[in-house]
């Protein structure tokens, strides 16, 4: 018998928002979080790299709707960030990135909007400026520079042949004046699994990082993570507190929309722009 | 449920700091106080942790906080009888480091206390809340690879001695001064003591016990200056048939850091746990703490592994609570662990005889 602490398969069987508010839910009351049942998950649709799941704020009979951002919860990038938080790697001046998914894995504009807030956050800057070129429909190369003085290449695309985009063939590579920090080992071009099993029947990779939601695919990890991370540190404060925290959270999701669009006009036009209101 | 009060003692072993954000972070627990082995101990913790009063005296903690119902016995492996019986005098249950002892005499007497006093002890294995384990334990009992033939893994690691001096001292880390083998100058108590994963991980996956090991070290340390093994390899059979091949070594150079931390390590990866599985219907391979993040910055500009995993002590500290709760037995208890030391114990006989030992 294993030890799962929540159980996630039991209680993980229903469908779609069913599934994930059950297992939420559990987290939250596991952790003693108070009033939990003034929130809870929406899944919108199947999953996608930026995992369409929102978080529910139920109060005074209204509904406010809060983007997640999933991929911040990926340990990988928490370690990321804090290695450039903690100037491990010291004064980021360049970063690579790239992500290579199948089209059942999520749009392009998908793809962009985490690597745009990836970029960012990992950054602890706002992109001022970008220019981008499209190869064909499916795919976009970009140039981004950053408020801290700091340029991001992107390679972003949908075209892996759903067969081998289980997972998305991504890298990210902070270049800085003291060291370099990457979530791919050197001399690698693609990601590493924990487990490789070989049968007759062919290879299996998992990878498996989180040991209370054991379980659960890993879209649906980092959006309950998200989502109980938000509630953690704002459910129980002021409401005031709340609020903003909500605002914040819409603004950096209209800002990455708005980042999408600059983008495709960027290609379209083969023009770089500079992101209105955005400050060095 | 009410929250557990709870506090450690000693705070010498190399896992200490990872119980701090779980016994800060956890609701079901109340960390109440510390109790430091010495006053170097002291201050490190005093700067680490703010809020538990720590002390020096384990009577006097005790005797200020009556509410105390658990305990983390972080400290030399030397220590764990005394400190086990001072708790079931008690009532207080135990959550023990990863060897209780290896004197089977003195094992047993801690099963006897602990099964009188009616306390629960639970062994830290943290590797059973490993989530590539409970992956790879879902995989087996799947069926996916059939009978299993073969068992191989490693748990190798840089070398603790430099922080925690205990555990180059044969005395606190075996339990008494013996020869690896007539002729060899080093002692038990190195390598092979700090690393029971494997031993015990085998026995949980194949569901099976030991038939024989044949364990081997070389004829000199790595590092030189220690008095125990810092290498070792073992192989041997499990009573299905699976043939294994364990190595438990130190086998990661480390610098001399009186308190751990970055540029702690010298080879990349400070720690590794990697198992292989051959059965009738494949093969699997598992590394247990990757993939990780990498860079090569601060403070020595070395390539270094930055993990990203290590929630082990959630699952861990779960069971515990919940075993006291309910006063129901958790899985890792000292009966459970007794045959992983023993088979632990059979290596070094191997070594001192230079032939395979029976169970």
């Amino acid at each position: 018998m294993m030890f799962p602490v929540l159980e996630t398969q039991k209680q993980g069987k229903g469908k779609g928002s069913d599934r994930i508010n059950s297992v939420f839910l559990s987290l939250c009351g596991k952790y003693g979080l108070s009033d939990p049942d003034r929130w809870s998950l929406r899944s919108e649709s199947s999953s996608g790299l930026n995992g369409p799941v929102s978080l529910i704020w139920n109060h005074s009979k209204k509904e406010e709707i809060i983007p997640l951002f999933p991929w911040r919860q990926e340990r990988r990038f928490q370690e990321l960030a804090r290695l450039v938080e903690s100037k491990t790697v010291e004064d980021v001046v360049l970063c690579r990135f790239s992500c290579f998914t199948g089209d059942r894995n999520g749009s392009l504009e998908s793809l962009l909007y985490r690597e745009f807030d990836l970029a960012e956050w990992l950054n602890g800057s706002a992109i001022i400026s970008l220019y981008g070129t499209r190869g064909g429909t499916q795919f976009m190369n970009l140039l981004l520079h950053l408020a801290n003085g700091a340029i991001c290449s992107l390679e972003a695309g949908t075209m892996m042949p759903d067969k081998f985009s289980q997972r998305a063939m991504d890298r990210h590579e902070l270049i800085g004046r003291r060291g370099v920090a990457s979530d791919r080992v050197v001399d690698t071009q693609i990601p590493q699994e924990s487990i490789y099993l070989y049968t007759p029947k062919g290879e299996k990779r998992f990878t498996d990082t989180d040991s209370e939601l054991f379980g659960l695919e890993d879209s649906l990890v980092y959006s309950i993570r998200d989502a109980f991370s938000f509630v953690r540190q704002y459910g129980s404060g002021s409401n005031k507190d709340l609020v903003q925290a909500i605002r914040n959270r819409r603004r950096d999701h209209d800002r990455l929309t708005g980042l999408i669009d600059l983008a495709v006009k960027s290609a379209d036009l083969e023009k770089p722009f500079k992101v209105k209101g955005a400050k060095k | 449920m009410k929250p557990l009060k709870i506090a450690m003692m000693s705070l010498t072993h190399g896992h200490t700091r990872k119980y701090y954000q779980t016994l800060h972070d956890s609701p079901k627990l109340d960390w109440v106080a510390a109790c430091a082995e010495n006053d170097t101990v002291k201050g490190i913790f005093d700067r680490s942790v703010s809020g538990i009063p720590c002390y020096r005296n384990e009577e006097e903690m005790f005797d200020r906080h009556p509410d105390i119902e658990a305990v983390v016995l972080a400290s030399a492996n030397s220590e764990h009888l005394r400190q086990i019986r001072l708790c079931a005098e008690r009532g207080i249950h135990v959550l023990s480091m990863k060897i209780p002892t290896f004197d089977m005499e003195e094992y047993d007497e801690m099963i006897r206390l602990v099964e009188e006093a009616k306390i629960i002890c639970q062994i830290e294995l943290e590797m059973h809340y490993n989530p590539v384990i409970f992956r790879l334990k879902k995989l087996v009992e799947n069926g996916e690879l059939g009978k299993l033939f073969a068992f191989q893994a490693t748990n190798i690691t840089l070398s603790p001695v430099w922080a925690f001096p205990w555990q180059g001292v044969p005395e606190l880390s075996y339990g008494k001064r013996v020869p690896l083998s007539p002729a060899d100058p080093r002692f038990r108590g190195g390598a092979l003591c700090d690393h029971p994963h494997i031993f015990d991980m085998i026995r949980w996956i194949t569901g099976s016990d030991y038939d024989h090991v044949y364990a081997a070290v070389p004829s000199r340390n790595i590092r030189s200056g220690l008095e125990v093994e810092d290498t070792i390899l073992v192989n041997g059979k499990m009573k299905d048939g699976t043939s294994f091949l364990l190595d438990p070594s130190w086998s990661r150079l480390e610098e001399k850091l009186p308190v751990p931390g970055p540029g702690w390590e010298i080879f990349p990866k400070r720690m590794e746990v990697n198992i292989s599985l051959h059965g009738e219907k494949g093969v699997l391979m598992a590394d247990c703490f990757g993939p990780n993040v990498y860079h090569n910055g601060k403070p020595n500009d070395r390539y270094t592994v930055q993990y990203t995993y290590f929630d082990e002590w959630i699952g861990l500290v779960d069971e515990f609570i919940h075993s006291i709760r309910t006063g129901t037995q958790p899985r890792i208890n000292l009966q459970w662990h007794r045959r992983s030391i023993e088979a632990m114990n059979a290596c070094y006989e191997s070594i001192a005889k230079n032939k395979p030992v029976h169970f």
